[in-house]
């Protein structure tokens, strides 16, 4: 409880006591009076009763009259406050933008939140006591960070200026509907006001795809008098460069003997209603890369993007986690600095081992065509002694948990050779994150084994146990769907896969379950397709629908096979461990088994739960490590922001009224003049003091009757008396 | 209380009463028949002593009261007529009805009183005992015959009419009785009163007179219509007359009125109108009868006002006389 003046509520309790001690003194004064003339009292009592009434209802009315004009005086700014929305304390819903474009820095560096909060700050000074205020951000996830409507404008004030620029997107829509809950839970019939406070940029404004009027239809829902105000868009232009994407490709040709080249493209995209010319600097750093030199870039006017390769090594970091390491490109722009620079987990691993499934056969093999799958994929993936990746020959018959153990993938050639024992082994390989990549058997003619792909490994998918053959062969289509785990192939993936024809395959349509292509013939039909990870499988699963033979696929012959191994088993591996990229504001499952806590920017710390949820979102751009319970690194988790989400053009007022919804009748204000809305009249002396000149000019007159009702009883009375005592005798 | 044994002229008779009495005869109005010789004029006229004056003869009258004196002196006829002297009967009759007991007034030292031991007030009834017991003194004084009676709905207590010199004492003890708490009945006691006075009386009703009017005036009707003479003497506490009081409190009457809650200040006007307008109708009611009404300020002393009634009514039997 608040009070306007803590010696005017102290005066006021003690003003309490001088009824009682009125009513004390009263009392004492009241004992019986024994009256001996008292049938003439009564009788006196009687006349007197009429006339004393209509006295006394005056008197009695003045001097209620001097009360309320004292009352009035000395309440006279609450009660002005009241009546500029016709009484009750009022609900604010201050709706705040601190989303990645309010971080937008202007000329002296602060973000243009700052404006926003000292809006909104203006608009808390306008309120008075016992009106209740809510804020609520807009950033993703939005939340209302008041604990409900308080009444305590310090705190709200305190509140509101502690919000920082997020990273992550606004959610105006989700923002609105928070508002509208908070309308629906606490506005009784209480005069509520949603204030919307931002500049207003493009990104701010992004609809999410869900349904841009939820918000407005949860505002609007009900019949409570609500206001809608929002500040009008910024008008200021400003324009900034932002690394807008990052991609790591390994060049096919990379040397062998050495750590790994890595292909690095910085995806500049110039944002803003400025595109004159201009300059700016690139570079890139990590500790699994050896950094190499900044890149100027050179802005023709009216160029909006640019690309920079870079070319570097990457380094085997102690500091990576599961075999990943963090590479992050900036640029010299400090305009929106959580777009001024961009991570990426790339693999620099040293080594993969990795396990063929195939029975042993000792066959001279000296002829192309008696190849078998297996050793082209063992050349594929280990085409030297010094390559990274370790391929280990395991007969079916000897596989083993413990086999199992010492690898990060396993590729089976010959799943129609794993019966009952083994096909458990393979699912718990999965849950614990490996990679298995099926292949079918080249020589068999009806694929039974498919049948245990579903109840042993949970993939979904209609296939026909025997294969289709094509004659001509099928090529590879021009361009193929590639996907997250061939991403670092990137366009080279297409031209690597137009030599690419099929005569024999598996005919299989994914289309029922979660399997995604990544390699599909002209026709559509999927070669390659990939099981990423679900909270079931921590692991991928692949599943080749040709055997890599040549009387199946040109495939073992031609460039792409042994870059597609390679990333297949790469990516795949990494996926399983857990390492991920989420946009900022994101609520990512961890997938990594063990994961208790996620560490991030800032030594903040979320905790996982064991569905693998997170506690809260992540608005910080960084990586956040997963940890176990006893704290050790699990996996990364990347966190970038939306480019889109940043994109500083200004918007028009109509645009602003069009994406809020033209139809709820949201009023657009300069911040002063939103602020005036709820200026209640100030406390104004002169009025207190007309007021307290009319209570004492009412005073006088309750005095002067009084005296006069007194003095005319009196002078009669006494006149009365004196003819009484002069008038007797006969 | 004062006991008989103690009971002391100046409580009841303050000096400065006494003196301011005694150049003053209590003579009734009317003529009353007396036993003793006394300073009243007799209705038995040519017999008695006392010259009163002379007439013409007109044929019929005794001779033997002719004046022969004038007769040689003036040649004309007279007749002698004599006047006799005769005693008064005097009775007093006291209020002590509940209402007496009131008394806004510390008592008076010297000034008697029935209660003024006890109590720090002077009530009404302490002042009708005073100027009860000052008309007692002054009648023995004259050797008239009193008597007395204090009622409130009835007789309470009486002294048989006599002129001896303890009269006076009997008289003061019956006054020392306190009043009780009970109303006034006016007619009941007349009815009570007359049927002990058969011979013509003078009758001093000391009381404050808050009774119904009506009923007052039908008391006052039967000693009218027995032909005796009567006094009122009203007594009344000056705060009963000016109501000068400044208190908002409940009031009680003292004659099972009950209560009423009553601010003072403003019921102020309509009470002393109230009184005015009872003042006015007593006085019409004794006026119609011919009788006597003096209010007497229980703060006042009592000579004054007794010496102003008799001097006033010394006037009309003067006036009567030479009438």
């Amino acid at each position: 409880m608040t009070f306007i003046s803590t010696w005017l509520a102290v005066a006021g309790l003690t003003a309490v006591s001088i009824p009682i001690v009125i009513h004390l003194l009263l009392r004492r004064r009241r004992q019986p009076i024994e009256w001996g003339a008292m049938r003439l009292l009564i009788e006196a009592v009687r006349r007197h009763r009429r006339r004393a009434r209509l006295e006394q209802i005056l008197l009695l009315t003045i001097r209620c009259l001097v009360v309320l004009l004292i009352g009035l005086a000395l309440a006279e700014p609450v009660i002005s406050g009241l009546r500029s929305l016709g009484g009750g304390s009022r609900l604010v819903v201050m709706v705040i933008d601190d989303g990645l474009a309010s971080g937008i820095r202007n000329e002296d560096g602060a973000p243009e939140l700052d404006r926003s909060i000292e809006s909104a700050a203006e608009l808390l000074d306008q309120l008075s006591p016992g009106d209740r205020v809510a804020v609520v951000t807009t950033s993703t996830p939005p939340r209302m960070l008041t604990d409900g409507p308080s009444v305590n404008l310090d705190g709200a004030s305190r509140i509101i200026r502690n919000i920082r620029p997020s990273a992550a997107r606004s959610d105006l829509d989700g923002a609105l509907q928070v508002a509208g809950r908070i309308l629906d839970e606490h506005s009784g019939s209480s005069p509520a006001t949603i204030s919307l406070f931002g500049s207003w940029r493009r990104g701010s404004l992004l609809e999410d795809g869900t349904g841009g009027d939820e918000g407005n239809a949860t505002i609007l829902g009900g019949d409570r008098p609500t206001r809608l105000l929002a500040t009008l868009p910024t008008t200021e232009p400003t324009t900034t460069v932002v690394v807008s994407d990052l991609a790591v490709r390994r060049p096919v040709d990379e040397d062998r003997g050495e750590q790994p080249r890595v292909r690095i493209s910085v995806l500049l995209r110039r944002m803003g209603s400025d595109l004159g010319a201009a300059r700016s600097l690139v570079s890139l750093d990590g500790p699994g890369l050896e950094t190499p030199p900044p890149r100027q870039v050179d802005w023709s006017p009216g160029r909006s993007e640019a690309v920079i390769e870079f070319v570097g090594r990457t380094r085997d970091v102690d500091a990576a986690i599961d075999g990943t390491s963090l590479i992050t490109a900036r640029v010299d722009d400090q305009i929106l600095p959580d777009l001024s620079n961009r991570s990426i987990l790339v693999d620099t691993s040293s080594g993969l081992n990795v396990g063929i499934i195939d029975r042993n056969v000792f066959t001279d093999g000296t002829a192309i065509e008696d190849v078998r799958s297996a050793d082209w994929i063992e050349r594929a993936l280990e085409p030297d002694e010094s390559g990274m990746i370790v391929v280990e020959r395991i007969d079916p018959a000897s596989l083993t948990s413990r086999v199992l153990g010492r690898l990060d993938a396993v590729v089976v050639t010959r799943p129609d050779l794993l019966g009952d024992v083994e096909w458990p082994l393979i699912s718990a390989f999965v849950d614990r994150g490996g990679l298995v990549l099926l292949a079918p058997p080249g020589d068999a003619s009806v694929h039974t084994w498919l049948d245990r792909l579903e109840p042993e490994l949970g993939l979904a998918m209609d296939v026909s146990v025997e294969p289709v053959g094509s004659d001509p062969p099928e090529p590879l289509a021009p361009r193929q769907p590639g996907g997250s785990f061939l991403s670092l192939l990137g366009t080279e993936l297409d031209e690597l896969s137009t030599p690419i024809v099929v005569s024999r395959r598996l005919q299989v349509d994914s289309s029922r379950g979660e399997g995604r292509p990544l390699l599909v013939t002209e026709t559509g039909d999927p070669i390659l397709i990939a099981w990423e990870p679900r909270r079931s499988r921590h692991g991928v699963v692949a599943l080749l629908t040709v055997s890599p033979r040549l009387d199946w696929t040109n495939l073992p012959i031609k460039p792409l096979m042994v870059p597609l191994l390679q990333e297949l088993v790469r990516e795949g591996t990494s996926t399983g461990r857990g390492s991920i990229e989420v946009a900022a504001g994101d609520l990512p499952t961890v997938t990594v088994s063990g994961s208790r806590e996620l560490g991030g920017p800032g030594e903040r710390s979320i905790t996982i739960d064991q569905n693998g949820r997170v506690s809260e979102a992540l608005v910080r751009n960084g990586h956040w490590i997963v940890r176990d319970s006893e704290g050790s690194a699990l996996s990364t988790i990347v966190v970038n922001s939306e480019v889109a989400a940043g994109d500083p053009v200004t918007t028009t007022p109509d645009e602003l009224t069009s994406r809020l919804g033209e139809e709820a009748g949201w009023e657009l204000l300069e911040s002063s003049e939103l602020a005036g809305r709820f200026r209640t009249e100030e406390s104004n002396p002169l009025w207190s003091l007309i007021l307290l000149g009319l209570a004492l000019m009412l005073l006088v007159v309750e005095t002067g009757l009084n005296r006069w009702f007194s003095r005319s009883r009196s002078d009669s009375a006494s006149v009365r008396t004196g003819s009484l005592l002069g008038g007797t005798g006969s | 209380m004062a006991e008989s044994g103690s009971i002391r002229s100046e409580h009841y008779l303050a000096p400065e009463t006494l003196s301011q009495l005694a150049p003053f005869e209590v003579r009734a109005k009317m003529i009353v028949e007396g036993v003793m010789n006394g300073m009243h004029r007799s209705p038995y006229q040519g017999l008695a002593v006392e010259f009163a004056q002379h007439r013409q003869y007109v044929p019929g009258d005794e001779t033997r009261h002719l004046d022969w004196k004038v007769y040689g002196r003036t040649d004309k006829l007279y007749l002698k007529q004599y006047q006799q002297e005769t005693n008064l009967d005097v009775v007093l009759l006291v209020d002590a009805s509940g209402s007496m007991r009131y008394g806004s007034l510390g008592s008076r030292s010297g000034w008697g009183g029935t209660r003024a031991a006890e109590t720090s007030s002077w009530t009404k009834y302490d002042h009708a005992t005073a100027i009860s017991a000052a008309l007692a003194h002054l009648c023995l004084q004259q050797r008239d015959r009193i008597g007395l009676a204090t009622f409130t709905d009835s007789i309470r207590s009486q002294v048989r009419r006599s002129n001896t010199r303890e009269q006076w004492r009997s008289i003061v003890r019956i006054l020392s009785q306190d009043p009780v708490d009970s109303v006034t009945d006016p007619v009941k006691v007349a009815d009570q009163v007359l049927s002990t006075v058969t011979n013509r009386a003078l009758f001093f009703m000391v009381s404050d007179f808050m009774c119904d009017p009506e009923r007052l005036r039908e008391a006052l009707a039967r000693f009218r219509h027995k032909r005796h003479d009567v006094v009122l003497v009203q007594v009344l506490d000056p705060r009963e007359i000016r109501f000068d009081l400044d208190e908002t409190a409940p009031f009680v009457g003292l004659e099972q009125e009950g209560s009423v809650h009553v601010d003072t200040r403003s019921v102020r006007e309509a009470y002393l109108e109230v009184l005015k307008a009872h003042q006015t109708e007593l006085n019409r009611i004794t006026r119609s009868l011919g009788f006597d009404i003096e209010l007497l300020d229980s703060s006042e002393s009592v000579g004054p006002p007794l010496a102003r009634l008799f001097a006033r009514r010394l006037a009309v039997s003067r006036r009567n006389a030479r009438g």
